[in-house]
């Protein structure tokens, strides 16, 4: 009995800190998506659900202030598009912003080759 | 389709932002909470369910300012901290420097009183004043700052309760009180108590033969510095209160009227009987210029006192009328 209890508490505390640890991978990674998403312009809430949709969460108040940010570093630019039927900030990626991208996957791939050698010596 | 408690929602983001990205955030932040909703009710109109909803979502307006502001890394005072950390210490200091600068006129008056005014009086009276004021809004950073560093090594919630009855009302843009004006007239309040108690002697004339000879009686004025020193306090409490306010009020126009009233009691006390005025003074200058001339003259210069009250009282009256008309025309209770 006592036993089980404890198995329950290591499983949430286990659940906790893979969710942290999932959540920081995620943060280096979530750059890397939108610059690559951001090819062709498109406004926040509509990149929310294309990433979801190539199973990437995530969540506004993360990639509106990110997007911003982007901007200030002059990866990305953006316009405002009174057309519809609310206003909406469409951002696409600067030349510059390209470049940033195209450095940033090749470290990826580099860091995915590592790190996937790395693993499966752990096997 | 303009919700309130979304317009609240809003405004506690972005008055905690740098003024020149408000307009921009606000307007990215109406058109995201406007897909959130239509993703969520589709054609039907969001209920206040729906709206809290999607803003919980969102998290709190001081969560969301922080990561506007990209204040998250680590450092003494970071994120949600440091935002109302500014917010904390642009209302704390200029209100130090104020308080501190008064009470040292105070000190001063107790310890130079009888000094001449020589220019060593002059030098350490400054001295002390403003050196005073500097180590007083110092002492309140540093404190204000540990405080704010333990709250935040403690991880202290800043706000307690539900977040949707913190959000503060929106102002309209007439009604909202630009920072300068409160902080002018605090240090009108300052410069005239100091100079009116500490250096009275300034307002005179030199007269050949005599030498200086100054309006008031420095020993008459410095015995009612009870009610000059009220009169100082009362006018940085009020313009202090309207710094806090930052937007016209039913609230901030009584306080002023208050505040206004009482302070014309003080000038009363202090100017309406001719005590405080240098008899030599009136009769040195009158005498100076012959004929009708000088009977005219010496008659204004007497009542410089009447003159000041008129001044003050003015001052005050229209003060209370634009106050309490801007809080009665914008303002909520």
């Amino acid at each position: 009995m006592l036993n089980i209890i404890a198995c329950e508490v290591m499983g949430l505390h286990l659940e906790e800190i893979v969710s942290g640890f999932v959540l920081e991978l995620r943060r280096g990674t979530v750059i890397l998506c939108v610059l690559a998403k951001l090819k062709d312009p498109t406004y926040g809430y509509s990149l929310i659900a294309e990433l979801a949709q190539t199973g990437v969460a995530i969540e506004a108040n993360t990639l509106y202030p990110l997007l911003r940010r982007l901007e200030g570093q002059g990866l990305l630019e953006s316009a405002w598009n009174t057309e519809g039927a609310k206003p909406r900030k469409y951002y696409a990626t600067t030349a510059f912003g390209r470049e940033v991208l195209a450095e940033l996957k090749k470290h990826w791939r580099a860091a995915a080759e590592s790190m996937n050698a790395l693993l499966e010596e752990e096997k | 389709m303009k919700h309130e408690l979304i317009e609240r929602y809003i405004y506690a983001v972005v008055r905690l932002l740098p003024q020149k990205t408000r307009p921009e955030v606000e307007k990215e932040l109406e058109s995201l909470i406007g897909d959130m909703l239509e993703t969520r009710c589709g054609a039907v109109l969001p209920t206040e369910k729906d709206v809290r909803v999607v803003l919980t979502e969102l998290g709190t307006p001081e969560e969301l300012a922080a990561k506007y502001s990209g204040e998250e890394k680590q450092a003494l005072i970071s994120g949600i901290y440091l935002l109302i950390y500014k917010r904390v210490l642009k209302i704390v200091l200029p209100i130090m420097a104020a308080v501190v600068l008064l009470s040292n006129v105070l000190n001063l008056v107790f310890d130079g009183s009888g000094a001449a005014p020589t220019v060593e009086f002059f030098a350490k009276a400054i001295g002390a004043t403003v050196g005073g004021a500097f180590s007083g809004v110092l002492s309140a950073f540093s404190i204000v700052t540990i405080v704010f560093a333990i709250l935040e090594r403690k991880k202290a919630p800043l706000q307690e309760g539900d977040m949707f009855s913190r959000l503060p009302a929106v102002p309209k843009d007439e009604a909202r009180i630009k920072r300068h004006d409160p902080i002018m007239g605090m240090i009108w309040a300052t410069v005239f108590t100091v100079l009116f108690l500490v250096f009275p002697w300034f307002a005179g004339a030199w007269v050949e033969g005599v030498g200086w000879v100054p309006v008031f009686q420095t020993a008459v004025i410095r015995s009612l510095w009870l009610p000059i020193i009220l009169w100082g306090a009362l006018g940085i409490g009020k313009e202090a209160y309207k710094l806090i306010a930052g937007q016209y009020t039913k609230r901030l126009a009584i306080v002023t009227v208050i505040a206004d009233l009482l302070m014309i009691a003080c000038a009363v006390v202090v100017l309406a009987g001719n005590g405080i005025m240098n008899p030599d003074f009136v009769s040195q200058i009158g005498g100076l210029i012959a004929g009708d001339g000088g009977a005219f003259l010496s008659k204004l210069l007497a009542n410089v006192h009447v003159l000041l009250l008129g001044i003050v009282i003015g001052g005050s009256t229209v003060d209370m009328i634009t106050v309490a008309a801007k809080a009665f025309k914008y303002g909520r209770a």
